[in-house]
């Protein structure tokens, strides 16, 4: 199976997208992580790896550059914000015709996940959240030290690889193409864009909107919760996705939504759809083929 | 992976059972289908004059399944329509677990995928561990049996209300279990029925609760096995693909449990995945059926491939 790199245009905006799989079928949006300028790792849809073949064996899978990621264009600061990025990622859907998807999400494309599942439900046949530290509550959480020394220069392949090794159970899954392709992303114009936006001290405190938006996030599960079937897949050994934490999102989501399911896949960190693929495929095309088949509750 | 339905279709019927002799204990089981072989272990024991464990508890799974594996349900010895063990002392788990073992030899069976139920999820632990050129992958559902955490079933299934040996006793305990109390269907509790008509189930009960069977014997060497079973795992000896299935509203063992499992088994044995269902009691494949067996298909796949 290959994968076919293209690019379109979205509100005067370049996205860079990676299409496998078959023509019909019903689609999946998969949406990659990574705080574009600041994570220390340079995200993009070259990330998803073994998991694109697998996951594409059923149905079509558009990975999507985010807006300064890859080769897609940042456009104006204000796009490094979640908010607008959902939005965003709903004009990428518009422009590629496709109505409705199943979302995968990653890290920071697991948290723009569930905000899309709350802001846009019709959009989403399914929600999967992948390992996303952003997504559940944060409590008073003791502060992240995973890459408290990342090696300089940033974004140079040996500070890359450095990063996936902190996030990564195995090291296996962190080859020459991976690191290649992140290195080739870190010095493109939409990551060199991210990098000169965030040197602005006001835009860095924003964190891209993550705090601000969770409040609402909170509301809306509080209040009618979520009507998109979703699954968590945390891993077993992530240092920033604390499997407690995705546990005490599940019940929360679990609360309002029957068909919400909790997974945990074993010897992976940050990248078990790398690390583990055929364990993370199976999983997650179980539950995809259930919502297909509508077989899933509280499927709308 | 075969296109398969994964939904039960309403009315379809068992295939008609089958009955062989597994060291002088003939044994009733289901069997249809074609490949990679799935055997299906359910939970309870023997000696319940209020509810009552059988194969057709599988229905929902064997039939859909059946269109792209080799599934079997088999009635463990004392149980369902298998004959009662022979000696007193043989009311124990060691002997339903040898049985189990012995059903599969007999059958003359490929390694199998075991699917375990409650205290099914125990026997086919066990026999993965005793048994290992047996087995090809082990699927534990909701298993207190096996938790290391105490189960509060028996807050849940002490002192029904209704006469021993009725549909509506046994009725009452698997609403007890369940989610929604809906999933539990005439279908069932026929089967249910069907099981306590029987002479030598009431002859079992009469063993395991009258003649102190059950604490004589079930109940103090259950504890001790568990105690090897559980060293077992934390030291490694599982080595088969292995996921944990579990209802997030099991009233009658938390998840906290399928957590302390995972990270037992995890420790040792890469292929090992957790699955939590919402809104899912303690049958999570029978409440959510075609979940499930979505879920078991592409395991049993991904571990034959």
């Amino acid at each position: 199976m290959t994968a076919t790199k293209s690019f379109i245009t979205v509100a005067g905006r370049t996205v860079s997208i990676l299409r496998a799989g078959p023509d019909s079928g019903e689609p999946v949006l998969l949406v990659h992580g990574g705080r574009a300028g600041v994570s220390p790792i340079a995200y993009g849809s070259h990330i998803w790896g073994p998991a694109l073949p697998l996951l594409a064996a059923g149905r079509p899978v558009v990975a999507v550059d985010l807006p300064g990621a890859g080769e897609s264009d940042l456009g104006s600061p204000d796009m490094l914000m979640v908010d607008k990025v959902c939005q965003h990622l709903l004009g990428v859907m518009d422009a590629l015709s496709i109505g409705k998807a199943h979302l995968i999400g990653h890290d920071l494309g697991g948290y723009l996940g569930l905000w899309l599942a709350i802001s846009a439900p019709a959009r989403l046949h399914s929600l999967s959240i992948l390992a996303s530290p952003m997504a559940p509550p944060k409590g008073d959480g003791l502060d992240d030290i995973t890459f408290l020394a990342a090696p300089k220069p940033l974004w140079s392949r040996a500070s890359q690889t450095w990063a996936f090794e902190r996030l990564s159970y195995g090291q296996g899954h962190i080859d020459d193409a991976v690191v290649d392709a992140c290195v080739e992303a870190a010095q493109g114009r939409p990551h060199l864009d991210a990098v000169a936006a965030l040197q602005d001290e006001q835009l860095r405190f924003r964190d891209f909107g993550i705090s601000a938006l969770k409040g609402k996030i909170w509301a809306a599960l509080r209040g009618d919760g979520m009507s998109v079937p979703s699954q968590l897949v945390w891993s077993s050994h992530d240092p920033q996705a604390a499997r407690d934490a995705g546990y005490v999102l599940f019940q929360i989501m679990a609360k309002k939504q029957k068909a919400t399911y909790f997974h945990l896949i074993n010897r992976a960190g940050s990248f078990a759809f790398r690390e583990q693929p055929k364990e993370f495929a199976q999983v997650v095309v179980s539950f995809l083929d259930s919502v297909d088949a509508k077989l899933v509750a509280g499927h709308t | 992976m075969p296109s398969l339905n994964f939904a039960p279709v309403a009315g379809q019927k068992l295939p008609a059972p089958k009955h062989i002799d597994v060291k002088g204990i003939n044994t009733r089981y289901y069997d249809a289908g074609e490949g990679e072989p799935i055997v299906f272990m359910y939970g309870g024991n023997f000696g319940s004059s209020d509810s009552a464990s059988s194969a057709p508890v599988w229905s929902l799974n064997f039939l859909p399944l059946s269109a792209g594996f080799r599934v079997i349900a088999f009635d463990k010895i004392g149980q369902g329509f298998t004959d009662n063990p022979v000696r007193n002392e043989d009311y124990t788990m060691a002997s339903v677990v040898r049985h189990g073992a012995a059903f599969i030899e007999a059958l003359k069976l490929p390694p199998v995928h075991l699917v375990g139920h409650s205290r099914g999820g125990y026997g086919c632990t066990r026999i993965a561990l005793d048994y290992p050129h047996l087995v090809k992958s082990l699927t534990i559902v909701s298993s207190g049996t096996l938790s290391p955490r105490v189960s509060p079933n028996e807050v849940v299934l002490s002192a029904s209300p209704y006469p021993p040996y009725s549909r509506e006793s046994a009725r009452w305990i698997y609403e007890g279990y369940s989610y929604d109390p809906k999933v539990v269907t005439e279908e069932w509790m026929d089967n249910v029925m069907d099981v306590f008509a029987q002479p030598k189930y009431k002859v079992s009960v009469q063993k395991m609760v009258e003649e102190g069977a059950g604490a004589r014997y079930f109940i103090p060497e259950l504890a001790k096995e568990k105690r090897e079973t559980l060293g077992w795992l934390r030291e490694g000896r599982l080595q088969r693909p292995t996921q944990i299935v579990w209802g997030q509203n099991d009233p009658t063992v938390l998840p906290e449990g399928c957590f302390d499992i995972f990270d037992m088994i995890a420790a040792h044995n890469r292929r090992t995945t957790l699955n939590i269902f919402n809104h899912t009691g303690h049958f999570s494949y029978r409440e959510h059926p075609e979940r499930f067996n979505a879920l078991l298909a592409h395991f049993v796949q991904n571990a034959s491939a």
